[in-house]
């Protein structure tokens, strides 16, 4: 059961990986980010139970808090972006990058 | 014995809903997917007997940002991308990471030793103590972060003349 938690977190990690790159909505980039933060959620629990700790549930119990900090704040930036540019494409915001 | 049937159900439901997250065309859709993950999630937390933090899980994720998604998604409308053109990074960027990915679970399954013995539960008051005694500080910076980020989202999400 721990090696499937371990191999379950980082097929899920790799999915979100992968779905960062080849989607452009952003709130859809949002959510591939919260996909890539339960991998690792998993593969923590799931490594601190092998070791017959609960040192883990302390951390992912940490990374939640941040994980729902970071969907409130990346949200208000998709609104804000959905009415000043009136998409939420994220190649429209390249030119931050130029 | 029953609950490793439970985990590894949950597992899978957790992969397919993911690979829908990312491989739907509608953005709604992909948000009700990933409520779908955050709840096999919290059964697999159960199953492997940390039954607070499923609790928290489904309370903080399913309860809170998924539904704040759904929000979200539903008053601005979902400004509907789809699969626009990729461009080469966009390609060798996640064959690149999938190799890395396939390669890191060889080694781990090559080198590291899982002991399947006793999976120790972690109770609510271990939990508590470990957090608020033990890990202090910690606890007293993702205080802050969680302020700042509120300060920020209110920041973000005013109009520019009120």
């Amino acid at each position: 059961m721990i090696e499937g938690g371990v191999i379950i977190g980082l097929l899920l990690f790799l999915i979100g990986g992968i779905g960062f790159f080849v989607r452009k909505n952003l709130i859809v980039l949002l959510m591939c980010i919260e996909i890539m933060l339960a991998g690792a959620n998993l593969v923590i629990l799931s490594f601190s139970k092998s070791l017959m700790s609960f040192e883990g549930d302390i951390t992912v119990l940490f990374v939640i808090g941040i994980a729902a900090a970071e969907a409130g704040v990346g949200l208000a930036i998709a609104v804000h972006m959905r009415r000043a540019k009136d998409s939420l494409d994220t190649d429209i915001m390249r030119r931050l990058g130029e | 014995m029953v609950e490793k049937y439970v985990f590894f159900l949950a597992g899978i439901i957790a992969i397919i809903s993911s690979l829908m997250v990312v491989f739907n065309k509608k953005v709604i859709y992909s948000a009700y997917s990933l409520l779908l993950l955050m709840i096999s999630q919290a059964i697999m937390f159960f199953c492997l007997r940390s039954t607070y933090l499923g609790i928290i899980q489904l309370l903080v994720y399913a309860g809170g940002v998924v539904v704040l998604f759904i929000l979200v998604i539903s008053l601005m409308g979902t400004g509907e991308t789809g699969f626009p053109s990729l461009r080469w990074w966009n390609i060798l960027t996640p064959i690149l990471l999938l190799a890395f990915s396939i390669s890191f679970i060889y080694s781990i399954l090559k080198t590291v030793e899982f002991i399947e013995g006793r999976i120790i539960t972690a109770s609510a008051d271990r939990l508590g103590y470990g957090v608020v005694i033990r890990n202090a500080l910690a606890f007293e910076a993702i205080t802050l972060l969680l302020i700042s980020a509120l300060v920020g989202a209110i920041v973000f999400g005013r109009k520019k003349d009120d």
